[in-house]
């Protein structure tokens, strides 16, 4: 990345708690925190990378940025080139100006898109909505989409069931396209694939980006892909950040205890690299009742006696210069 | 003795008949489980993986048929048929669990939400074993303290919904592991798990392999796993293995051009940005209408009109095999 760097969307002190209810007043008896305090910033044209085991908060993060499920408290703030605009505090009459510019690919491609439409019907609403009014127009903006994404433009008139897992996905990206956004949310985009139609997928993602000037939010539970693709990585763990650097650096520089686990419990399709395994006792915790202090100490094969007291900030570790983020007392201390 | 077979498959036929077509899922599938080594099976969805797996379980659906080829399965009294044998037979149902057991790939829908877990546990060693119920509490308990499942006492008289994915593939183990079987197969075990989670299971299947001297069939699509995990490796395609060796074999010196394409088109941990991935190019042709000779050719760059003819398994060493026309040039 160059030395000026502008953000694009400036996440701050978000949280998400879903309420427990229970009983018959279907009193809240407590909260799921999906996502608790999160401070990020996405750069204009990188690709950030958000991993986390399932059920860390990674999906509800991504939803909770395009306020397709609203934050209990805190902010996303949109850089437009003239003002900033807190997307929390929009309505969904106002919001629908912004969409335009956010989009989202989501995850299984066998269930978001309809199986009652075509592919151009499917295609053709958000052309509508921002005001395409000749059918034609339509047609023309769906099919060169479908080409942009290598697909061939006879297809629109093709329902879902008549295409692969690898197709149904560039049609999703050529949706979350067809309004020129700026940002795209990919949830886990590749990860119902195939390797074989993996490759293909991401190396369409790496092109678009090139081409249309995208900035993505990448997220994803394979850290392999990850060092690909990603500029910059954010590693989740029950609805926090807990280590955030650019993707060469987190794979030299690993510092936090669960980036380091979780890194070494990927296996690596090279017999040559060979990785000392941390094999992490139990499971991850409910984010109903997370542990005291820091939320990975039960777990932490180098936990001391603060862990457990005191929950740790997200801090800057300078080495070097390089934006390396880190929110542990090990690394505090040292 | 660690190079004993336990479980032989030749030229394995098994056929899909559906709306009057033939689907012909597994053509000619050979490879033998050693005691006490894993072999893993890779190859993308729809290859035939898990029809090799259901069809040495005699779990095949009723559409399908084996159409020739053995699967034999060595044990103390002598060489065992189990193609030959009846589908819901006596024998048949000896052998499944005892001898040869299996994990399924999702732990969530493998477990039935009505029973306890101690009850699903328990079934099989009341099937194939004489020890008293007692006895049988006892050993669930320890098999579950084994797999490292805390509180195992209070635990087994838990419903499924009560355990995560990860310890209920734990379950999953315990019971497969229960009668000490000779041959586990265990069918992509860890793709619906997390990556710490998965860590662990392998873990506690390497444990088996040496303890036990189980021989274990892994069926995966992940490259990394076979790397971490497999003594042997057969890459399948479209019904086929298409190479077959030592992990050394095939991970250093991939040969098909299947498997090399494979290779290249996985992002690789620790080879940072430089790396170029490359895709292979199309996507796998309908089951039901296969190419005539080579299934590869269609999407292969070596490919030439000789791939289109019957294709003949070669050796290139005693023990690494492959079925390709022209993988000297390649090489």
């Amino acid at each position: 990345m160059n030395a000026e760097k502008s953000v694009l969307i400036e996440i701050k002190k978000l949280q998400l708690y879903f309420p427990v209810r229970e009983g018959i007043f279907k009193k809240i008896v407590a909260h799921v925190k999906a996502v608790d305090g999160v401070d990020l910033q996405i750069y204009r044209g990188e690709v950030l990378g958000l991993v986390g085991e399932s059920g860390c908060g990674k999906t509800t993060l991504g939803k909770a940025i395009l306020q397709l499920i609203k934050p209990s408290a805190g902010a996303v703030e949109y850089h437009q080139q003239s003002q900033v605009v807190n997307l929390c505090q929009l309505n969904s009459q106002q919001m629908i100006k912004h969409r335009k510019n956010l989009q989202i690919v989501f995850q299984d491609p066998h269930s978001s898109l309809n199986p009652a439409f075509t592919i151009f019907g499917s295609l053709e609403d958000p052309l509508k909505l921002y005001g395409v009014k000749s059918k034609a127009e339509r047609r023309k903006r769906v099919g060169d989409l479908l080409e942009a994404v290598n697909l061939r433009r006879e297809y629109m008139d093709r329902y879902p069931h008549e295409f692969s897992g690898g197709q149904r996905q560039r049609i999703g990206i050529a949706r979350a396209l067809l309004v020129d956004p700026e940002f795209i949310v990919c949830d886990e985009a590749v990860s119902a694939l195939d390797v074989s139609i993996q490759a293909q997928v991401l190396e369409l993602l790496l092109d678009l980006r090139q081409q249309r000037n995208l900035t993505y939010l990448f997220i994803t539970h394979d850290l392999s892909v990850t060092e690909y693709i990603c500029d910059r990585i954010a590693v989740m763990y029950l609805g926090k950040i807990v280590e955030l650097a650019d993707a060469e650096d987190l794979y030299a520089n690993t510092l936090h205890p669960y980036t380091q686990a979780l890194l070494s419990a990927i296996p690596v399709a090279d017999l040559d690299i060979k990785t000392q395994r941390i094999v992490l006792e139990g499971d991850v915790p409910s984010p109903i009742y997370p542990p005291s202090g820091c939320a990975f100490h039960p777990r932490c094969p180098k936990a001391i006696a603060k862990c457990a007291v005191e929950m740790p900030v997200l801090q800057q570790q300078g080495s070097g210069g390089t934006d390396h983020q880190v929110a542990c007392h090990l690394i505090a201390v040292n | 003795m660690s190079n004993e077979i336990a479980l032989s498959v030749r030229d394995l036929k098994t056929y899909f008949y559906t709306n009057n077509r033939c689907n012909k899922a597994l053509n000619g599938v050979s490879f033998d489980i050693k005691k006490g080594q894993t072999l893993c099976i890779v190859g993308e969805s729809g290859c035939g993986k898990s029809v090799t797996a259901s069809s040495i379980m005699q779990l095949l659906p009723k559409l399908s048929r084996i159409e020739s080829g053995s699967i034999s399965y060595f044990c103390e009294a002598g060489e065992v048929r189990l193609d030959q044998l009846p589908r819901d037979g006596r024998q048949i149902r000896n052998i499944r669990g005892a001898e040869i057991a299996m994990i399924f790939q999702d732990p969530m829908t493998a477990l039935n939400p009505v029973y306890t877990v101690g009850f699903q546990i328990a079934e099989s060693l009341q099937y194939h074993t004489d020890l008293s119920r007692r006895q049988i509490v006892a050993k669930s308990i320890d098999l579950l303290r084994e797999m490292g499942i805390p509180n195992p006492e209070k635990r087994i008289n838990e419903y499924p919904h009560q355990f995560s994915g990860g310890m209920r593939q734990r379950v999953m183990i315990a019971i497969a592991m229960s009668c000490q079987p000779k041959v586990l197969i265990a069918d992509e075990p860890t793709t619906a798990l997390d990556v710490t989670i998965q860590a662990q299971i392998f873990q506690l299947m390497d444990k088996l392999k040496s303890q036990q001297q189980t021989g274990i069939m892994l069926i995966t699509h992940d490259m990394g796993v076979v790397a971490e995990l497999a003594d042997e490796v057969a890459v399948m395609y479209m019904g086929r293995i298409v190479e077959a060796g030592t992990v050394d074999d095939v991970l250093r010196r991939p040969s098909h051009p299947y498997t090399r394409a494979l290779l290249n088109s996985i992002p690789v941990l620790g080879r940072g940005k430089q790396q170029r991935i490359k895709a292979i190019q199309g996507s796998t042709p309908d089951p039901y209408d296969r190419p005539k000779g080579c299934s590869f050719a269609p999407r292969c760059e070596y490919a030439t009109p000789l791939c289109n003819e019957a294709q003949i398994e070669r050796n290139i060493s005693a023990s690494h095999r492959i079925i390709c026309r022209r993988y000297e040039e390649i090489v």
